[in-house]
């Protein structure tokens, strides 16, 4: 049961729709953004780091089907001294 | 056999939505907690800010804020009360932008209560029909109408309330006892002449 103060505060509960479309249109948003950065972050530091002249990963960072793509690695791609 | 009971999402607890909201990053678990808090954050925006427009946009900005700090959330307290700490400190600091000034408590209005003052009981406040008490809380000073509102309408522990405000326990109880004091004094003043409520 409900004391004064709560009926007093649910008297006001009634919130607009539109707050609704504008949060959650933002949360989407915010969503895309950290999937685009999730999938492009590692792939870019990795292409940085290699025109530095480091090494690039030894696995592909992108999300996806890993497994396959070790093997279609062309050899020209192979640095010298390095196994498949 | 009894066949396997699958859960829907409405049914799922605040936090089994906010650790599958961390790991899908699906919009979707947070669109049920905003469905189920959304209605008290903006009550209380409105009741602190008095102004429908800004409790719309403050609703909005608490949300996003929620949002943003999802992940920071330790569970030390419900997510309600982590949520309502949110809003409520989102309205004064809005507050006392509005009116650059900090006036929020009691003592700020110059009626400091004595210690000795006698304890006015929880039932002087509850007991208040609804439309007097709204009319009291609306001229109570910010800060009192905050502190009364968490432990009324919140049932928030004396603690909880502390780390809202920033208070130690003992500064909480004094200050929501000087709230309770200002409410009977603009009771009084209001309704002297009609002390018995009729309707």
């Amino acid at each position: 049961m409900k004391n004064n103060f709560q009926q007093w505060q649910s008297d006001f509960e009634r919130i607009p729709p539109e707050i609704e479309d504008r949060v959650l249109q933002q949360a989407r948003t915010f969503a895309a953004f950290g999937k685009v950065v999730e999938v492009f972050v590692p792939n870019a530091l990795g292409a940085v780091a290699l025109m530095i002249g480091g090494e690039a990963p030894t696995r592909p960072v992108a999300h996806g089907p890993a497994e396959h793509l070790a093997d279609d690695v062309p050899l020209w791609r192979i640095p010298p001294g390095r196994d498949r | 056999m009894a066949p396997a009971v699958t859960k829907k999402i409405v049914d799922y607890t605040d936090s089994e939505l906010i650790a599958r909201y961390l790991r899908d990053q699906n919009t979707m678990y947070f669109t049920v907690l905003y469905r189920r808090y959304a209605g008290k954050v903006f009550a209380k925006c409105i009741s602190m800010l008095a102004d429908e427009g800004q409790a719309r946009d403050a609703t909005q900005d608490i949300f996003i804020k929620v949002l943003l700090n999802l992940a920071k959330f330790t569970e030390q307290s419900s997510f309600s009360t982590w949520v309502y700490s949110i809003t409520y400190n989102y309205c004064i600091d809005m507050i006392r932008k509005k009116k650059k000034m900090p006036l929020l408590f009691t003592e700020d209005v110059g009626k400091v209560s004595k210690e000795t003052d006698p304890e006015i009981p929880d039932s002087v406040l509850l007991e208040m029909k609804q439309e007097r008490l709204e009319k009291v809380i609306d001229r109570l000073p910010p800060g009192d109408k905050a502190i009364l509102m968490m432990k009324y309408i919140d049932d928030m522990q004396i603690r909880e309330i502390g780390d809202v405000l920033g208070k130690t326990e003992s500064a909480v109880k004094m200050q929501i006892m000087r709230a309770k004091q200002r409410s009977q004094v603009i009771y009084d003043e209001l309704y002297s002449n009609d002390p018995i409520e009729n309707n």
